[in-house]
């Protein structure tokens, strides 16, 4: 039996090695490559070297956004505190007197760690002669930065330890108990634990250059012998330390935006003539372009890795110079890595990154390998900022024309109100987008109080109703209004459904038995009197009258004879439907037809269509395509997709096929609209009986079109619970005025102005786009005198400029 | 005719066998399956030896010494340790067995003696928050592994010529005889070492032909109440099987953290494949992949990863071989008491080598258990060592016959022993051996 037990026992002792050799076999043979690849890995040291993130520029070279670098040189507190040198100390000896230091008193232990002591401390001392020298700081200078903080944190921790001993006692007095010193001393024991401060880093040198904290930044890792520090008598220490101990450099480069706010004077002799006088006004704009430019942060999510992958393995040249030989990204994405979150920042994030340098150490062999860092690409722009500072000054409610006047003869909102705008102004020859301005705007900083929003209701009120964060240029959709009318016309000319010279009868409605249904806004008007366009002309109108005198009729005749098919083509080949892609972000590319919730659109009815051909009913775009399609009128038919953004390279062109006397036509009847003082809908603003032009800008051609497009109401509802409290907030018809300008008959410019709920297009959106010209003058687009410039020049006052 | 030579008493006490006019150079001819266990001993001490000069080679290498001074110390403890074999190996273990409750007492003594309150900090210096080493000044010396040995000789010392064992209420004593140290180191706390005992004992028990289904039913109720026990665990202890708990679940959130040993050990492991990776690249893999306790708990992993899958083969094959030859010796033995011993010796080194190899796998929580022969340490080794001269010491000392019937039961189903009481000389049942002729 005993033997039998034996066999047991070894049966047992086999099977217990069985399964340790099926795992080891399973580690070594299933997982063995994947867990070699792991500890090699640990075999090689990266250190990353920072690189510079791309510049953004604008189209004349000025610098909207880079990096100003900046380095802290941050020291560990245990090695400020010398708390590192004692422990080191402490460690060192008792490994090199291991034998007997079981045996040593503690003052004899004592003594020799003092001495080892000693050795560490002079070695944390000679770095800091060391990066004294390197940044410029003097020593005694540094030395006096490393006790303030010692001392400061050793306050802190004092006065934390008392806060918690108090707490202590104090819980204790309320049971009713008495509290010993022997107690005391044993709360104070257990209380001292370490606050933060004395765990982290804290910055002994701050903003240092780049070059500086590069080369710091190379010296971090490296190691020296110890004994190196030693000097007569000592006993030389076996190990290697840092040679810089604790330092880390803190990468503190800050993203700047030199025209992120402007000081722009306004010539008020050009204004309208309520707010007309022979002074300036100095205009402080702030968050300039911020919708364009965007922002960064230092927050790094899954989505932007994932951005990155999908990225590099769609461009080849981008995967080819961001991976190093070992296949590690040297663009990828840290903690606290700064990326662009909104416009162009976000748009072009690949391209201004920059690809961090990396200095790669073998630890087994020594070797060192360094890859220098390569800095972002600059972004050039089309934007001219001086341009949008000026355009964003016209904006400010603070000037008045974005605020509801007694003269706007708005029924719809309260006098005084601030009112929404956006600007853009396209240069015809090449699609480039030299302004493009939407208020208001959002604080880049995160200062609502700017705004004169001092509490969270009022900033979420704000959001809630003014959109600050939408770039109304491109991303919110408008009905057009009247200001369609010129596509319209030259759209129906091309297929057929307008002929040369034709005039269209002008009954005042469209149906003639239906008076009420369908009319121009002059029979609407002085409907009793049975007014239209025909009186007012004395003839019935072409085209070029149709557009002059902005006949509904007119253009609901084509609306009727395009049909659902032909309004639709109509706008799409202007654009409406396709999205523009500026390569900022989200953009609206305009609608036609209603929306089915579904994703899709309901089919044009024949009434829709009809609407339409007055830029009313289902249709939609953005202020970009208005300027858009004039321009591509203004160029006879030939289409260039609009740019912000200079990549080089030829602009997409394409060829609409306008009939040519339809675009002759077509320009005619906008030139009418803004020179024909009699019966232009755009060329004078009425003030009691005197008659203002909107345009007051000499030598400089305009063509234009006003517009008043109906829109709904914009309803908020507060708490979210159902329209049963919903409130109206903005209400009345959207304000616009699209215009072409140059010299010589030649539209140069195209500029598209849209006013939310402000009403009247010439009143309201028409003042607006004179000062916009004004601003091309003054800017040497267009020629002309900065008459802002000369009068406050003759004044004595400095001009602004960037702060 | 076979004459009966009367050695002298100091002659009788180291031969013990002394047949006529053997030598001991004779009887060392025969020890036979002692052999591999000698063998076994030399071959993983010098592994060890070598694997903890690959762990600590930068230091070796800083200092400019040819070899690190922990394997150095390593050497000068394996001779020591074989002269401590030597030592042990010579008197014949009935001598041995006589001091074994005086060994025991000394080693309770010296376990309350360590958790004493007031014992000056110079004497028992707390090391990884344990109180289990006394400073000799010269060494540190582990109570506990005294212990072991002391625990193994009381319990074969008390089972020897008895057959309680066969009840249940027999194993209440052998229990206490383990319970009572186990406690003791389980205080310090050292829960590793605390650990081995019981599957010595249980070992020492089936070989000595106590019931399986009583054993069977006393490990249920110990798996039982483990849970019971769980919540008076120390909090590092629940962390570490918290930490093993994860492992198993794939969850490598503790990978930097309570699982941090556990994990570079297996990386080390697998980083070995098959074959293993040169010296050079050993040296540095597991210096920059900073295994802790890289000479000591976890030099299977050094192992592993220099000579892979084969070099951890050849260890457990070595490990059996040493297994195996102290179970041949005890196998061979006819005396209960050197039965006993040879099976309680091995079981320790059985359990520990599991229990160490299981936690470099990441199959076991980490419990502080060096490898025998391998990891570095004075105590360790020179326990070890006292291990094979025990071993070497029952297959030196046949016991002349006739034989005392040991542990030879007829069954296990509960029926009677033929077990038949014995007297010194003549015939008894179970009788294996020649009679003797006076």
């Amino acid at each position: 039996m005993f033997h039998r037990r034996l066999v047991l026992l070894m049966l047992v002792v086999c099977a217990g090695f069985l399964g340790l050799l099926v795992r080891m076999s399973w580690m070594t043979i299933v997982d063995g490559a994947a867990s070699r690849e792991v500890a090699e890995s640990r075999l090689i040291k990266r250190t990353w070297l920072p690189t510079t993130r791309g510049r953004v520029l604008d189209r004349t070279g000025r610098v909207l956004a880079y990096d100003q670098a900046s380095y802290d040189v941050a020291i560990g507190y245990s090695v400020l505190s010398g708390d590192w040198a004692s422990r080191r100390a402490r460690r060192y000896a008792g490994r090199a007197h291991k034998d007997q230091w079981d045996l040593y008193s503690t003052q004899e232990r004592d003594a020799i760690v003092e001495n080892y002591r000693r050795i560490y401390q002079k070695h944390v001392d000679a770095s800091m002669r060391t990066i004294a020298a390197y940044t410029g700081v003097g020593l005694d200078e540094l030395l006096g930065r490393r006790d303030a903080i010692v001392d400061k944190t050793e306050r802190q921790h004092r006065s934390i330890i008392g806060a918690r001993v108090r707490n202590k006692v104090d819980e204790r007095e309320r049971l009713g108990f008495s509290v010993t010193d022997e107690d005391l001393a044993k709360y104070v024991k257990n209380s001292s634990s370490k606050i933060k401060e004395q765990t982290v880093t804290h910055a002994v040198v701050e903003g240092v250059s780049d070059e500086v904290g590069f080369e710091l930044m190379r010296m971090v890792t490296r190691e020296v012998p110890a004994m190196s520090y030693v000097e007569g008598g000592e006993k030389a220490l076996e190990e290697m330390i840092p040679l810089f101990p604790g330092m880390e450099i803190t990468d503190n480069t800050r993203r700047v935006y030199p025209f992120e706010s402007e000081s722009v004077i306004l010539d008020r002799s050009s204004f309208p003539l309520p707010l007309r006088s022979d002074s300036t006004v100095r205009v402080h704009v702030e968050d300039l372009g911020s919708l364009v430019l965007g922002r960064v942060r230092d927050r790094v999510y899954k989505e932007d890795a994932d951005r990155r992958r999908v990225a590099l393995s769609a461009d080849e040249s981008l995967r080819v110079a961001s991976m190093t030989e070992d296949g590690v990204d040297r663009g990828r994405y840290s903690d606290h890595d700064r990326v662009g979150h909104t416009g162009i920042e976000a748009a072009m994030e690949h391209s201004l990154r920059g690809l961090r340098g990396v200095r790669t150490e073998h630890l087994q062999t020594r070797g060192v390998s360094e890859i220098q860092p390569s800095s972002g690409k600059d972004v050039r722009l089309t934007l001219d900022m001086a341009l949008q500072a000026r355009v964003r000054a016209v904006l400010d409610p603070m000037v008045g024309m974005t605020r509801v006047q007694p003269w706007h003869d708005n029924a719809d909102m309260p006098l005084g109100t601030e009112l929404d705008a956006a600007v853009v102004v396209l240069e015809v020859a090449t699609g480039e987008i030299l302004a493009m301005v939407s208020t208001p705007v959002a604080p880049r900083d995160g200062d609502w109080a700017r705004l004169g929003l001092k509490t969270d209701e009022a900033v979420e009120r704000f959001k809630n109703e003014r959109f600050p964060y939408v770039n109304r240029a491109i991303a919110k959709p408008y009905q057009p209004g009247s200001v369609a009318k010129a596509l319209v016309l030259t759209g129906a000319s091309k297929l057929g459904k307008y002929e040369q010279g034709e005039r269209i009868l002008a009954t005042g409605h469209l149906y003639p038995d239906k008076p009420n249904m369908l009319r121009s806004w002059i029979f609407k008007k002085y409907q009793e009197l049975g007014y239209t366009h025909f009186t007012q002309l004395g003839r019935h109108p072409d085209g070029t009258d149709a557009l002059m005198v902005s006949s509904n009729v007119f253009f609901f005749t084509l609306g009727q004879r395009l049909e659902a098919s032909g309004i639709e083509e109509v706008y799409s080949m202007f654009g409406i439907g396709t999205p523009i892609d500026l390569g900022i972000g989200m953009s609206w590319k305009g609608s036609t037809g209603v929306f089915d919730g579904e994703g899709g659109t309901l089919p044009i009815s024949p009434e829709d269509a009809i609407q339409m051909g007055i830029g009313q009913g289902p249709i939609t775009w953005t202020p970009l395509h208005a300027v858009d399609a004039y321009s591509t009128i203004a160029r006879g038919g030939i289409e260039i997709t609009p740019r912000l953004i200079q990549r080089g390279g030829m602009p997409e062109v394409s060829n609409i096929g306008l009939p040519g006397w339809a675009v002759r036509m077509t320009l005619d009847g906008l030139y009418e609209v803004v020179n024909n003082a009699k019966d232009g809908t755009g060329n004078h603003v009425t003030y009691d009986t005197i008659l203002d032009p909107v345009f007051n800008v000499e030598g400089i051609d305009v063509w234009g079109k006003t517009g008043t497009a109906t829109s709904s109401p914009l309803v908020i509802d507060p708490d979210g619970d159902g329209p049963m409290e919903a409130r109206v907030v903005r209400k009345g018809d959207h304000s616009w005025y699209v215009s072409l300008v140059g010299v010589g008959g030649t539209p140069e410019y195209a500029i598209a102005v849209v006013v939310d709920y402000g009403g009247s297009g010439a009143r309201v959106s028409g003042a607006i786009n004179n000062q916009v010209v004004h601003a091309l003058v003054s800017e040497g687009y267009l020629p002309g005198q900065d008459t802002a410039a000369m009068k406050t020049a003759s004044s004595g006052t400095q001009r602004g400029g960037a702060p | 005719m076979s004459t009966f030579t009367r050695d002298p008493i100091w002659l009788r006490a180291i031969r013990g066998a002394g047949w006529g006019d053997q030598s001991i150079f004779n009887a060392v001819k025969v020890m036979n399956a002692a052999w591999l266990t000698l063998f076994a001993s030399l071959a993983l001490t010098l592994i060890g030896i070598y694997s903890i000069d690959l762990a600590e080679g930068s230091v070796r290498e800083s200092a400019g010494s040819p070899m690190a001074a922990e394997a150095l110390k390593q050497i000068v403890f394996l001779i020591i340790g074989l002269m401590a074999c030597v030592v042990i190996a010579l008197p014949h273990y009935k001598v041995v067995g006589l001091f074994s409750v005086l060994m025991y007492l000394v080693g309770l003594g010296l376990l309350i003696f360590l958790m004493l309150p007031g014992v000056p900090s110079w004497l028992v210096t707390p090391r990884n928050g344990a109180k289990a080493w006394i400073n000799l000044g010269v060494a540190d010396f582990q109570p506990s592994e005294v212990m072991k040995i002391a625990f193994v000789l009381l319990v074969a010392r008390y089972m020897r010529y008895r057959s309680a064992h066969r009840q249940l209420k027999g194993l209440i004593v052998p229990g206490i005889i383990a319970a009572i140290p186990v406690g003791l180191i389980t205080l310090q706390p050292d829960l590793g070492t605390a650990s081995l005992f019981v599957p010595a004992l249980f070992a020492m028990l089936i070989a000595a032909g106590a019931r399986l289904r009583h054993l069977t039913l006393i490990v249920l109720c110990a798996a039982m109440a483990a849970p019971a026990a769980y919540p008076l665990l120390r909090p590092h202890q629940k962390a570490r099987i918290v930490g093993i708990v994860k492992q198993f679940q794939g969850d490598e959130s503790g990978s930097h953290g309570i699982n941090y040993q556990s994990t570079r050990a297996q990386t080390l492991i697998g980083a070995g494949q098959v074959t293993g990776i040169s010296e050079p690249e050993a040296r540095a893999l597991v210096r920059y992949n900073s295994l802790p306790e890289d000479h000591n708990d976890m030099v299977f992993a050094v192992v592993v990863d220099r000579f892979g899958l084969l070099g951890g083969i050849v260890m457990l094959v070595l490990y059996g071989m040493w297994i195996g030859g102290a179970l041949l010796v005890a196998a061979s033995c006819r005396d209960p008491l050197g039965r006993m011993i040879a099976v309680g010796i091995p079981a320790f080194i059985a359990a520990q080598v599991i229990i160490n190899v299981g936690m470099n796998l990441g199959m076991l929580p980490i419990i502080g258990i060096t490898l025998p022969f391998v990891s570095y340490g004075g105590s360790s080794l020179l326990t070890c060592w006292v291990m094979t001269g025990l071993i070497v010491n029952v297959a030196l000392h046949r016991p002349r016959p006739p034989y005392r019937a040991s542990f030879e039961y007829a069954d296990d189903d509960g029926s009677q022993s033929s077990m038949q009481p014995t007297r010194p000389y003549g015939r008894s049942a179970g009788f294996s051996g020649r009679a003797v002729t006076r």
